[in-house]
């Protein structure tokens, strides 16, 4: 980044250092661990084998609820959140961070969606990847998103940045359903059987569903608390290259002449 | 692979990337809370 | 002037430009019709495999030479000021938006027929439906066109922009590609009339990125 003589204008919003408190942190904390366990000891033990796909139907209960999250509340959030940005009215960089920090909690939960459906798919219909509408989508939104995560480590000033960003994550969310519709529909003109299908059956019924909802729950719980931690290190990031520019300012103008400023 | 080995790949893969997740964002952040009360701008 | 009228300055400047520079002609162009013979060695043309797959081919072919060609079309706006002396000029956002869009189409659409040339010698397809292939190829086009200037310019500024404009680009304009591959098989394989929902797809995304493009290019320019 380059030190000019005169600051950049930058328009740091103090008005939320993090999300949560911390005590509703820990609260979430604790929360997120025990639903966690939870649904671990209903994922594997309590709720019975499923009477086509057998054991390996137990990794539906990690496997939905991390698209659920990452699809719909994680991108969600950030398509939001920098429309929220955009608005004049609401504009924050609040919103900035917040749509940063759920990109990448999302980026992570549809990694996992993508690995966990493979290692569901595998056992079950003999495949690791099949092209049916929802698979590819996942697939698609994972990069739109990285691209998006690859485009907010590019630092600038910190609102052209900041809309810049909002922008990029709204052309991406729009074109998210069309993605979806365009997919599902060439699969279904093309009659494949459609194997590979993660969605709720209907016929899930009792300890399954209840595990199924479990899971939603606690990767819900999950979220939140990462969101927040990663909403954290947004923050402490700007302010720790803020800090260095004063420093290094603070060190060009000090009397030395003859002192040499490192690169920054 | 047995189904159960499937299954315990992918519980066990979702921990790990979890707490992996996790234990990153803990260390940075304390790193950049740590920065707050002893900035060096050489770092 | 009009915001048509300065469209279209800016769409004629930046095809003299090229006109002069013979980039994407010197350049891009042999850089398409060399991939699509790559592809021919990567797929042995010996095994009956290139007709059935000459429409996947012929567009991701176009596809990573649209991607050179919008690198260049920023590129150009970065010597000698060009990009300021363009804000001074207080060029509507939304006009220069549609003029850069328009000249990266007309370039690629002059691009797809020479591909398009190429592949129907190189991969022995018949074509069915010409007038299917011409329309799809340009609401495709105005699709890529768009998107492609909308994400150039949010890229343009950027140290990395090379490296950046592909990851953000391609994912975006993936129903592109399956609507004009799908698109394009009916037109060379011979079902011309099962393409029509794939060309109405495709001028969907088109008018839709055109008309994001135009409210957004405005403020991602200034801020470039």
């Amino acid at each position: 980044m380059e030190v000019t003589g005169e600051r950049p204008e930058r328009s740091p919003d103090r008005s939320r250092d993090e999300l949560l408190g911390r005590t509703t942190r820990r609260v979430v904390a604790v929360a997120s661990i025990v639903s966690l366990i939870v649904l671990a000891v209903f994922g594997l033990w309590v709720a019975p084998p499923d009477a086509v796909q057998g054991d390996a139907q137990r990794i539906m209960y990690l496997h939905v609820p991390a698209a659920w999250i990452a699809l719909y509340v994680a991108f969600g959030v950030t398509a939001l959140a920098s429309a929220l940005y955009l608005w004049k009215r609401t504009r924050s960089m609040v919103w900035d961070r917040l749509a940063g920090a759920s990109a990448e909690v999302g980026v992570v939960f549809t990694a996992l969606t993508l690995v966990l459906g493979s290692l569901w798919g595998r056992p079950v219909w003999g495949v690791w990847w099949a092209w049916d509408a929802r698979l590819v989508t996942t697939a698609v939104l994972f990069f739109l998103y990285l691209g998006y995560l690859a485009l907010r480590r590019i630092p600038g000033d910190p609102d052209s940045c900041a809309k810049r960003n909002a922008i990029a994550a709204l052309i991406a969310f729009v074109d998210v359903p069309i993605v979806h519709f365009s997919v599902d529909w060439w699969r279904t003109l093309h009659q494949k059987a459609t194997v590979f299908n993660p969605a709720l059956n209907p016929h899930i019924h009792g300890v399954m569903a209840l595990t199924l909802w479990i899971g939603v729950l606690a990767f819900s719980i999950s979220y939140v608390y990462l969101l927040d931690r990663r909403y954290r290190l947004a923050v402490l990031d700007e302010g720790r290259e803020e800090r260095e520019i004063e420093q290094a300012i603070a060190e060009r103008t000090r009397p030395r002449q003859t002192a040499k400023v490192g690169a920054s | 692979m047995t189904d159960a080995g499937f299954v315990i790949t992918a519980w066990t893969l979702t921990a790990v990337v979890l707490i992996a997740y996790v234990a990153m964002l803990f260390l940075r952040i304390r790193r950049g809370e740590r920065s707050l009360d002893s900035p060096d701008p050489r770092r | 002037m009009s915001v048509w009228g300065e469209a279209r300055m800016v769409a004629a400047k930046d095809l003299r430009i090229e006109l002069r520079s013979r980039v994407a002609l010197a350049q891009i162009l042999p850089f398409g019709l060399i991939v699509i013979l790559l592809f021919a060695f990567a797929l042995d043309p010996d095994r009956g495999l290139l007709p059935r797959v000459a429409p996947g081919l012929f567009w991701v072919a176009v596809l990573l030479a649209a991607l050179l060609a919008l690198g260049r079309s920023f590129s150009i706006e970065q010597q000698w000021n060009a990009r300021d002396g363009l804000r001074i000029a207080g060029l509507d956002g939304g006009a220069i938006f549609l003029g850069k869009a328009a000249a990266i189409a007309t370039e690629l659409f002059v691009l797809e027929v020479v591909l398009g040339a190429g592949v129907v010698l190189l991969y022995d397809v018949s074509v069915h439906g010409l007038g299917i292939l011409l329309l799809s190829a340009v609401a495709a086009t105005i699709g890529l066109a768009a998107t492609g200037t909308l994400y150039g310019v949010l890229a343009a500024g950027l140290r990395l922009r090379e490296t950046l404009l592909p990851l953000l680009l391609l994912p975006v304009v993936a129903p592109v590609m399956l609507g004009a591959t799908r698109a394009f098989e009916d037109g060379l394989q011979g079902s011309p009339g099962d393409a029509w929902p794939w060309i109405a797809l495709l001028a969907i995304f088109a008018v839709l990125y055109t008309a994001i493009g135009v409210l957004a290019f405005g403020s991602l320019w200034e801020e470039a």
